[in-house]
């Protein structure tokens, strides 16, 4: 391990990776801080941009833009009670009334710091944990796998919104869909309709684009023309009472921050949890174990603490479950497959032997970017917090171009665009009716996957369902899934 | 019935709309198995999993799944959705992103850059000429990068 991450270390530490995590840092703060563009849906805009850099680069760079969103998500949430990310919505409730008293500098430090060690914890647990799992999932055959992904994709679903029947299907259909396309093992065309571009399937960098970015600009704009009181932000000069942080407050805040990078952690392992459950999960944990003095709700630089440095752990952490057995447990991490496969690398089990180098070199960037993050969100806390300003009605027009770009640049063809267009409308109708376009994007992502384990456990177990029972691992992934179903539904089904 | 419904709390809009989505996704579903599949998937001898297997499983469990959302539909209540909504805009915004996709495929990409930020600034409610124009030749210069890139 120490020598592929001297390797690693060889190629992060290269000008280009290091440009291109400088450079998806400062990225990520801009989409972070600006209201209305979510870390997925910025990360979907940013893959095209890695078309010409190397893989490592391209993964430093995307890596950069996930982490800096995070924490740059704070800004707005913290200065304006808008959050610039909806993992960020839980940092309104201390963060807002910390600024209203003339403490919003002293608040964008701890959230700056909590962030910065949030996410330097979990990549220091994903470098320890994703190798040692990968090999325990190399032991697993395609049974294990396919039951693997059918209760990954049940839980997604039960936790992507408030319909688990719904998110059901939507991860179906996003199966569903990646089979259009050339079968992978007859070369049958499969729902083509006689269309040349269709058969190497849905492009995925418009899938992603425009069920994510495109949607959601769809909405914002609905939002803001919908919206009785046109003002962009609200803007009242506040007079800064306390810019400093003391000793005592870092001392205060710490059990706080330790404990909520554990939930962030955990929220990150556990597919469909994702930043923004990881965030409220840790913001009320907090609170239920309150001190006395504490003021949550008030302005209390813990509750800050709590929710940014959750919501930073949960990406790397999410990655765990991704490279050690190739499941993405969130949209960043089904994002960052496409960006993966883009550059020829297949994540999962076998990514450890095919490109050791690779991924200990993209490890070795995540520190690096945690540090990067640090000082560029140090230095230029000022400036962002002036970015927040800019209107929503110059941002949205501008977020279709890029969407634009990002479809077009793939295949260098009009017909990937149109077809973003056609997901981010069908997205839109999905949304509107509670459909979860995180599950269908995961169920998209994982589907090829899913059909090859499914053709490959069908061989082993010869057509006969009956001999699934032989392989207790996915016996017992099977009555998980159920079990899960059976549990949510009995929760209630609070949008069917 | 209706009375019935309504004593359990049911609004006849809600019941309605999963009507309607019943209708269209246990439409599509059937659409799909009996109309879509046999003729735009070949069905061959595949080892293990035939081409059109998965997509079939796939709608089945799709129909199956809305049924029973249906059915649940009508004995537990649902809250209707109240939000005020701007279809109108939703739709021109589409109609811009098309527009200037198609005048990507005649005029290049610069023109339909300025087509897009123009057309959506446009929509959005701008009505001052010079921001206008400055939308328009942003998304135009943003272009230009792309084109001067190479990327």
């Amino acid at each position: 391990m120490l020598e592929n991450l001297s390797t690693g270390a060889a190629d992060a530490f290269s000008l280009s990776a290091l440009a291109a995590v400088l450079g998806g840092i400062l990225l990520g703060y801009l989409v972070g801080v600006l209201p209305g563009l979510s870390r997925p849906a910025a990360l979907a805009v940013a893959v095209p941009i890695t078309y010409s850099m190397a893989p490592i680069s391209a993964i430093a760079f995307l890596v950069g833009v996930t982490k800096a969103s995070a924490a740059g998500g704070a800004t707005g949430a913290i200065l304006l009670n808008t959050p610039g990310e909806p993992s960020s919505a839980a940092t309104c409730f201390d963060g807002y009334p910390l600024s209203q008293k003339g403490e919003g500098t002293r608040a964008l430090k701890v959230a700056l710091y909590a962030s910065v060690f949030g996410d330097l914890v979990a990549t220091v647990i994903l470098i320890l944990m994703a190798a040692p799992l990968a090999t325990v999932a190399l032991m697993m055959g395609p049974v294990e796998m396919t039951a693997v992904m059918i209760f990954a994709l049940t839980f997604i679903a039960a936790l992507s919104g408030p319909s688990m029947s719904r998110g059901l299907i939507a991860g179906i259909f996003g199966i569903l869909v990646s089979t259009i396309g050339l079968d992978p093992e007859s070369a049958t065309p499969r729902m083509t309709f006689g269309t040349v571009e269709l058969l190497d399937g849905i492009p995925i960098i418009a899938a992603t684009v425009g069920m994510l970015a495109f949607t959601e600009m769809l909405f914002q704009a609905e939002r803001y023309r919908t919206r009785t009181d046109r003002k962009d932000t609200a803007h009242t000069q506040i007079t800064e009472r306390e810019r400093r942080l003391f000793w005592s407050d870092i001392k205060r805040v710490a059990p706080t921050t330790v404990r909520s990078t554990g939930i962030g952690i955990a929220a990150g392992i556990i597919p469909g949890l994702g930043p923004t459950i990881g965030a409220f999960l840790s913001y009320a944990v907090a609170k239920k174990t309150a001190r006395a003095g504490d003021q949550f709700g008030q302005g209390d630089i813990k509750g800050v603490a709590a929710t940014e440095a959750a919501d930073n752990a949960v990406l790397p952490a999410s990655l765990i479950p991704l490279f050690a057995i190739g499941l993405p447990g969130s949209v960043s991490a089904a994002i960052l497959v496409s960006a993966f496969m883009l550059h020829g690398v297949v994540p999962g089990p076998l990514v450890f032997e095919q490109h050791p180098r690779l991924i200990y070199g993209i490890y070795v960037s995540m520190i690096v970017a945690s540090i990067c993050m640090l000082i560029v969100g140090r230095v230029g806390l000022t400036f962002f917090a002036r970015i927040t300003r800019v209107p929503i009605a110059i941002i949205i027009p501008f977020v279709f171009l890029f969407c634009i770009i990002g479809s077009y640049v793939e295949r260098d063809s009009v017909f990937s665009v149109l077809t973003m267009i056609a997901l981010g409308a069908l997205g839109y109708v999905m949304q509107r009716f509670g459909y979860s376009v995180v599950t269908f994007l995961i169920g998209f992502v994982v589907g090829p996957l899913f059909e090859l384990s499914l053709r490959q456990a069908l061989i082993v177990t010869n057509n006969d369902l009956t001999q699934v029972a032989d392989h207790p691992i996915a016996v017992g992934f099977l009555i998980a899934s159920l079990g899960s179903i059976v549990l949510f539904l009995k929760r209630g089904d609070r949008g069917a | 019935m209706a009375q019935e419904h309504e004593r359990i709390g049911i609004s006849r809009r809600s019941l309605t709309t999963a009507s309607v989505e019943f209708v269209i996704v246990g439409g599509a579903s059937l659409i799909f198995i009996f109309w879509i599949a046999p003729r735009y998937i070949a069905s061959g001898s595949n080892l293990g999993l035939a081409p059109d297997m998965l997509p079939i499983a796939c709608a089945i469990a799709i129909g199956t799944i809305a049924t029973v959302q249906f059915v649940r539909a009508v004995f537990v209540p649902a809250r209707a959705d109240s939000k005020r909504r701007s279809s109108a805009l939703v739709l021109g915004l589409i109609v811009a992103a098309v527009t200037s996709c198609l005048v990507i495929d005649a005029f290049g990409l610069i023109a339909g850059g300025a087509v897009m930020t123009g057309s959506g600034a446009l929509l959005l409610g701008e009505r001052r000429l010079l921001a206008l124009l400055a939308m328009t030749a942003g998304g135009a210069s943003v272009m230009f990068l792309v084109v001067w890139s190479g990327l």
